[in-house]
């Protein structure tokens, strides 16, 4: 009888121990630091744990609602794994097939993979560019992460490339809840570039033509594109965090209010789904 | 040099405390029971400390407000930065939510201050070299203490459209 008493608290205990698994199951590269994968969990954790009502601009993500279960679909069909900061691209990424046809023909976008290594980008949609590198060449690639090889048949690859993403806080403390609420609105910015199709495919950042960011290739063309959905989530997120700070909601509008400033007045609306080929 | 602030800072406490002897009653909260109301119970406070109080709360604002335009994030933040790293919203424009966040809270706790609050609210979003983002922030917040205190008109100069059309976008504020 002590036994089973005995076994039946173990097994609680250990229902307890495991938790409710989480909406968005990424995989992790071995370059992800082990800090790192510890605080995206947890962001993950904050993502699951949101609670909103509000359906405006829903459709703009092709959402019903806001509620935590519809992001995290959203996000799983976008992202699948992140790398490190030391990623090595030229050793993971290889050649699968050459001669593979894309269809619609492919078009010259060349996002800088290298170039944009050097810099302080906050976090890379790798897959996307991975994908587009493989359509202009008219070549199959395919990335080795976390031991795995993901055949790249379409932008949404999903695999991210985190740099200097923990940089950007509200906090000093990098779990604090409000530090995940940024970082999951970049995430949720990253992932929109998995999306789009032909001219348009990974929904690219335009250059400004005018305010802060003249001449930097900082700004929003698409009326549904990466800058816009950065400002959806931060505002939703803003809305559920009734015990932000005041300075810390501030922080939260002054993104917002970054994220609008970055919309050039001509955006268009385009066909965000996004494009793939037979593997 | 902070001798003299010491001296300058107690010379406005003093003037501030005997301004407030000469005319009492001004200040004294005092409840007299009437036939429509009720009163529970009279209160009566000290004019002396209730003016320096003020007084020592409002210099304590004005430091805040000074220290916070100090760091008021101007474009020339970007000059400078790669183009990779202006990829998301700069660690400056965050960091001056913290400081808004600052004025906001010492507004809650004395709504005298408000119209101060406004000014300055007011000031950063006509200020030309700031970043869109923070003025747009800026003009929402003074129109809502100028909406607080009737006695707060502003006047705003140089707001670009683009300030003005972000600012009304902006989610209200819940401080």
């Amino acid at each position: 009888m002590r036994l089973w008493v005995g076994f039946g608290f173990c097994l609680l205990f250990f229902i307890a121990g495991c938790g409710k698994p989480k909406q968005v199951s990424l995989k992790y590269d071995s370059s992800v630091p082990e800090e790192q994968r510890t605080l995206f969990d947890s962001d993950l954790e904050v993502l699951d744990s949101l609670s909103l009502s509000s359906t405006a601009d829903a459709q703009m993500m092709d959402i019903p609602d806001f509620s935590a279960p519809s992001l995290a679909a959203w996000l799983s069909h976008r992202s699948k794994a992140l790398v490190g900061q030391d990623y090595d691209l030229e050793r993971n990424v290889g050649v699968l097939r050459t001669s593979n046809p894309y269809l619609p023909r492919p078009f010259a976008l060349d996002l800088g993979i290298a170039d944009r290594r050097e810099g302080k980008i906050m976090m890379v949609n790798l897959g996307a560019a991975v994908y587009m590198a493989g359509k202009k060449e008219n070549w199959l690639l395919g990335m080795k992460v976390a031991g795995e090889t993901i055949t790249v048949t379409s932008p949404r690859a999903g695999v991210f490339q985190i740099h200097e993403l923990f940089k950007l806080k509200v906090s000093p403390s990098p779990s604090a809840r409000i530090n995940s609420l940024v970082r999951l609105s970049i995430l949720f910015h990253e992932a929109r570039h998995s999306d789009g199709n032909g001219a348009v495919t990974a929904l690219p950042h335009a250059i400004c033509t005018s305010g802060d960011y003249e001449g930097l290739p900082a700004c929003e063309r698409f009326q549904r594109g990466p800058y816009v959905v950065s400002r959806i989530t931060t505002e939703k997120f803003l809305e559920a965090c009734p015990e932000c700070t005041d300075g810390e909601k501030e922080a939260l509008t002054l993104m917002i209010a970054d994220y609008r400033a970055r919309l050039l007045p001509d955006a268009q609306e385009v066909d965000t789904r996004a494009e793939g080929i037979e593997p | 040099m902070s001798r003299l602030w010491g001296i300058a800072i107690s010379t406005i406490l003093i003037l501030a405390a005997c301004a407030m002897f000469r005319n009492p009653e001004k200040e004294s909260v005092e409840v007299t029971p009437t036939n429509e109301t009720p009163v529970v119970e009279t209160t009566t406070v000290r004019p002396t400390e209730t003016a320096a109080v003020r007084v020592h709360e409002s210099l304590k604002f004005d430091e805040l407000l000074t220290d916070t335009k100090a760091k008021l994030p101007t474009r020339d933040i970007l000059q400078g930065k790669p183009a990779e790293e202006l990829h998301q919203p700069p660690q400056e424009v965050l960091d001056i939510g913290l400081e808004f966040g600052k004025i906001h809270e010492a507004l809650k706790e004395d709504p005298r201050l408000v119209s101060a609050g406004a000014l300055f609210f007011g000031e950063c979003a006509s200020q030309d070299d700031l970043l869109t983002s923070v003025r747009a922030v800026c003009l929402r917040n003074a129109r809502y203490y100028e909406k607080k205190d009737p006695t707060v008109k502003l006047a705003l100069r140089n707001v670009p459209q683009d300030v003005e059309r972000i600012a009304g976008e902006l989610p209200e504020p819940s401080f």
